[in-house]
């Protein structure tokens, strides 16, 4: 049993408090993107699902995620409650802290991932359903797929994929499943015009905030107070500026203003891609995964613009691309120069890790699409999932919550 | 001990959010066996 390490340890606790800021931080983002008649649904949807998981987690989802390996697909339920989860430390995932701190870590992680996904169908979703949803999501999409990835013995961490701080665990699933919901979900009432973001100010606040508990998700990710995390947190920063500089260039030209929307989605694209590479990639390769990133999720919002799955907010474009995009490149850039315990990418002679980050992706991706429609339709079977056109009309605040957001 | 209560409130957490939800549509609290409204095993415990 290794001694637990009070900096490591501070780090990591740190680290947990920045990445719970983003799920509210998440809130304000979307809510500033969608119309007054809904904003306080909006930010109910991630608060509450900080609420759920944060229970959810300490129950079973902890267990099934990280818990003894069943044949690489799931964790076992011998950590149930927490069973096992206590102040010393787990050397399998972290040897310098309490396994309670780590488990508290990925437990933020577990947060955010489904409250991703509401973004896809704001505006719309009736909140009970939203609730079962949530808890289903996280139990049969979010927890499996962490135990394959970063669990002791789970398939692909034993294949060799590389996934820093959840490219394909937070980013692949949640883009994907945004998707499906969105589809399942059909479009919102009205013109794509009249669903124009009632507060650009709140958007970018949420932003700036989403950015600031990134530190948190990425440089804690490393585990401890170390250099690997000062890395991570320079890619974090670099990525994340490239990402907004790119976006914001790419609008200038082709939609004529550099817009403030455009900057904000170029961030957290930028922030979304180089999840996955930042304790594996150098800062120059940061910067490149930022940039890449951006003008991949430009294009991939002008193609959802011509679909008709009404994805509200972007999510699928935003975090479904942008975290495949940040997978693979993580197979180009990656290299032991940074990180050890990691593997060279492709541009460092080593195609094979980038055919691991493609099998990674592509299991990530159609488990999201069959087990997320799975679960709508059995949330089908018990509520309703949208609200009736004449609520949709009104506003989800006033007929979900019986508030309204603003007064005036 | 103490995680069995915590389970168990939970699970009657998650019970009162459907029932919640199904009443906020307008629906019976508990669902029907069938789609014509047959009543199901919850349906007949609770009656």
């Amino acid at each position: 049993m290794g001694a637990v390490n009070a900096g490591d340890t501070a780090w990591v606790l740190a680290s947990a408090a920045l990445v719970m800021l983003m799920t509210p931080a998440l809130g304000f983002f979307y809510g500033g993107l969608v119309r007054r008649k809904n904003v306080l649904s909006t930010l109910m949807h991630s608060f509450v699902a900080l609420c759920i998981v944060s229970v959810q987690w300490v129950l079973w989802g902890y267990t099934l995620a990280f818990g003894p390996d069943w044949h690489g697909i799931v964790g076992s339920l011998a950590w149930i409650g927490f069973a096992h989860v206590g102040a010393t430390p787990n050397a399998d995932y972290a040897a310098t802290i309490p396994h309670a701190a780590f488990a508290l870590f990925q437990m933020m992680f577990a947060v955010i991932t489904p409250a991703l996904i509401t973004g896809a169908f704001a505006e719309r979703k009736r909140f009970g359903a939203f609730v079962l949803f949530t808890v289903l999501w996280a139990t049969f999409v979010y927890d499996p797929i962490a135990h394959w990835v970063w669990g002791h013995g789970g398939w692909l961490a034993r294949l060799g994929a590389l996934d820093f701080a959840g490219g394909t665990v937070v980013h692949v699933s949640s883009g994907v499943a945004a998707l499906v919901a969105a589809w399942v979900l059909g479009p919102r009432i009205g013109k794509a015009r009249e669903h124009e973001p009632h507060d650009r100010r709140m958007m970018l606040l949420g932003a700036s905030l989403v950015w600031f508990g990134w530190f948190g998700f990425n440089a804690g990710s490393a585990l401890a107070a170390n250099g690997l995390a000062a890395i991570a947190f320079v890619n974090t920063n670099v990525a994340a500026a490239m990402g907004a500089l790119v976006w914001m260039t790419i609008a200038w030209y082709r939609d004529g203003a550099p817009n403030s929307t455009g900057a904000a989605a170029g961030a957290v694209a930028g922030l979304v891609a180089i999840t996955p590479a930042a304790g594996f990639v150098t800062p120059a390769a940061g910067i490149l995964i930022g940039g890449i990133a951006a003008a991949a999720c430009y294009a991939a919002v002008k193609l959802r613009e011509r679909m008709r799955v009404d994805d509200a907010l972007d999510v699928f474009p935003v975090h479904g691309i942008g975290g495949t995009v940040g997978a693979l490149l993580t197979g180009v850039f990656a290299t032991t120069v940074i990180n050890a315990g990691g593997a060279n990418g492709l541009a460092y002679g080593n195609p094979k890790q980038f055919a691991i980050q493609c099998v990674a992706v592509a299991a990530s991706w159609a488990y999201t699409i069959v087990v997320t429609f799975v679960i709508l339709k059995v949330v089908m079977l018990l509520v309703p999932l949208r609200v009736s056109e004449r609520e949709e009309h009104l506003g989800l605040d006033v007929t979900q919550h019986a508030e309204a957001a603003y007064v005036h | 001990m103490d995680i069995s209560f915590a389970f168990g409130s939970f699970v009657v957490l998650l019970g009162a959010w459907t029932i919640a939800a199904r009443r906020r549509s307008g629906l019976h609290p508990l669902p029907a066996r069938t789609a014509a409204g047959e009543p199901g095993f919850l349906r007949r415990l609770a009656s």
